[in-house]
């Protein structure tokens, strides 16, 4: 904008010899100003949006481990001998009757299970496992290599000693004899590493955690 | 002697100035106040939660420690109680648990405070109050004789306790007021198991 006064004469702000405390601010000035206001309040409600976001992530967290903490306390309820077959994902197994144990998914009130989970849940319960043989129904048993199941086969699982898992500890001896073999210890091992992870469908994003720890048997004197 | 020409602002450039002004001014208390609102909502939540988070790891830790043998009452589903007693084992001596004093988690008897006594009511007793915030009966639970909260029990406390064999399932709803006055429930729940 270019103003004149009654001479005819150009008044811009960049004219010399005006006295510069005479001077106005321009439009241009004023929209830089607000700009670097703009920019400003961005900033802050960003730091608003971050600080919610990471309070929604932390108490998401806080869910999941209380509910795997819970699981490994309910799996410490259970006698020593039974855990592996209550909770790994074999229910051909189970005390009692096949199927009768809560097997080794689970829910978690409060996190919704990611779309890709068939079964709806969040939580999982990993011991040191392998399923290296099928039972056909209705035929013998057949050897196929893991994650090769057939389908209306039953998956065979069987701990493992030499299971390959740095996390948990693994391969180790889990029944005592100082050896590391390749035999199922379903039956008679004396400790048991065990994984729960947790994979859930979080306000920003698919999310996980893992909690490892070692059941073993402790008896009063 | 002519008077000195003087730049200024034109009435437009004035108009549009204080518009622009007016209009991010509007916003930025907009702004400003949802997220005074928003962060006096989150840090009662917060406040909240990590106190009804304290007092759950306060009662698990008690209830690890402690003898399975003594505690009592000994509800299972679908009963509960607001009032847990046992004893911690202290070690063995010659070849016999020994056990410390009676200690109890109990709720006040107007349900509002929980608090950890230890020889409750005798001369050495000593009680500390761990909540004040405790909710009369557990979230989305009504005094109708139903269970409306879907959790098994039926009316159950702010604070209630489930034994199923050497487990002992605890649920804790905490209440508070938020910034504007709206009341926030929080509810924590853990199972422990006895480990002596």
């Amino acid at each position: 904008m270019k103003l004149k006064s009654r001479s005819g004469k150009s008044l811009q702000a960049s004219v010399p010899g005006l006295p510069s405390g005479l001077r106005g601010t321009t439009l241009i000035e004023i929209m830089v100003v607000l700009s670097v206001m703009l920019v400003a309040v961005s900033i802050f409600y960003q730091m608003v949006l971050s600080t919610k976001r990471l309070r929604t992530v932390n108490h998401e967290n806080a869910v999941a481990f209380g509910a795997a903490r819970s699981i490994v306390e309910r799996m410490r309820n259970e006698d020593f001998a039974d855990v592996y077959r209550i909770y790994n994902a074999d229910p051909s197994d189970d005390p009692g009757a096949p199927g009768s144990a809560p097997g080794n998914r689970f829910p978690v009130e409060g996190l919704p299970p990611l779309s890709s989970a068939a079964d709806g849940m969040v939580g999982e319960v990993m011991f040191p496992s392998v399923a290296v043989k099928t039972k056909p129904a209705g035929g013998s048993p057949g050897v196929v290599g893991f994650g090769a199941l057939q389908a209306q086969a039953i998956p065979e699982w069987q701990l493992r000693e030499d299971f390959a898992d740095a996390e948990l500890g693994m391969p180790r001896d889990l029944n005592g004899d100082s050896i590391i073999d390749d035999l199922d210890h379903g039956d008679d091992y004396l400790i048991l590493p065990v994984r729960v992870r947790l994979e859930w469908e979080g306000v920003f994003g698919s999310r996980s955690v893992e909690l490892y720890t070692m059941l073993g048997e402790f008896k009063k004197p | 002697m002519k008077a000195p020409h003087r730049s200024g602002f034109s009435l437009v450039e004035l108009m549009i100035a204080l518009v622009l002004l007016g209009v991010v001014v509007a916003k930025l208390t907009i702004v400003v106040e949802e997220a005074q609102r928003s962060h006096g909502r989150e840090t009662a939540r917060m406040a909240i939660e990590d106190r009804a988070l304290q007092v759950l790891d306060r009662i698990s830790y008690a209830i690890m420690g402690s003898d399975r043998e003594t505690l009592f009452p000994d509800p299972s589903m679908p009963t509960f109680t607001p009032r847990l007693e046992y004893r911690v084992s202290m070690g063995v001596e010659d070849g016999q648990v020994v056990l410390g004093d009676e200690e109890v988690i109990s709720v006040t008897q107007d349900g509002s405070s929980v608090y950890w006594a230890e020889n409750e009511g005798q001369a050495n007793e000593r009680l500390v109050v761990w909540s004040n915030d405790v909710s009369q009966l557990l979230e989305e639970e009504l005094l109708n004789g139903s269970d409306d909260n879907a959790n098994g029990l039926s009316d159950e406390s702010g604070l209630n306790f489930v034994i199923d064999r050497n487990s002992v399932t605890i649920r804790l709803t905490l209440q508070g007021e938020d910034s504007e006055g709206q009341i926030i429930d929080h509810t924590v729940e853990a199972t422990v198991t006895c480990r002596n």
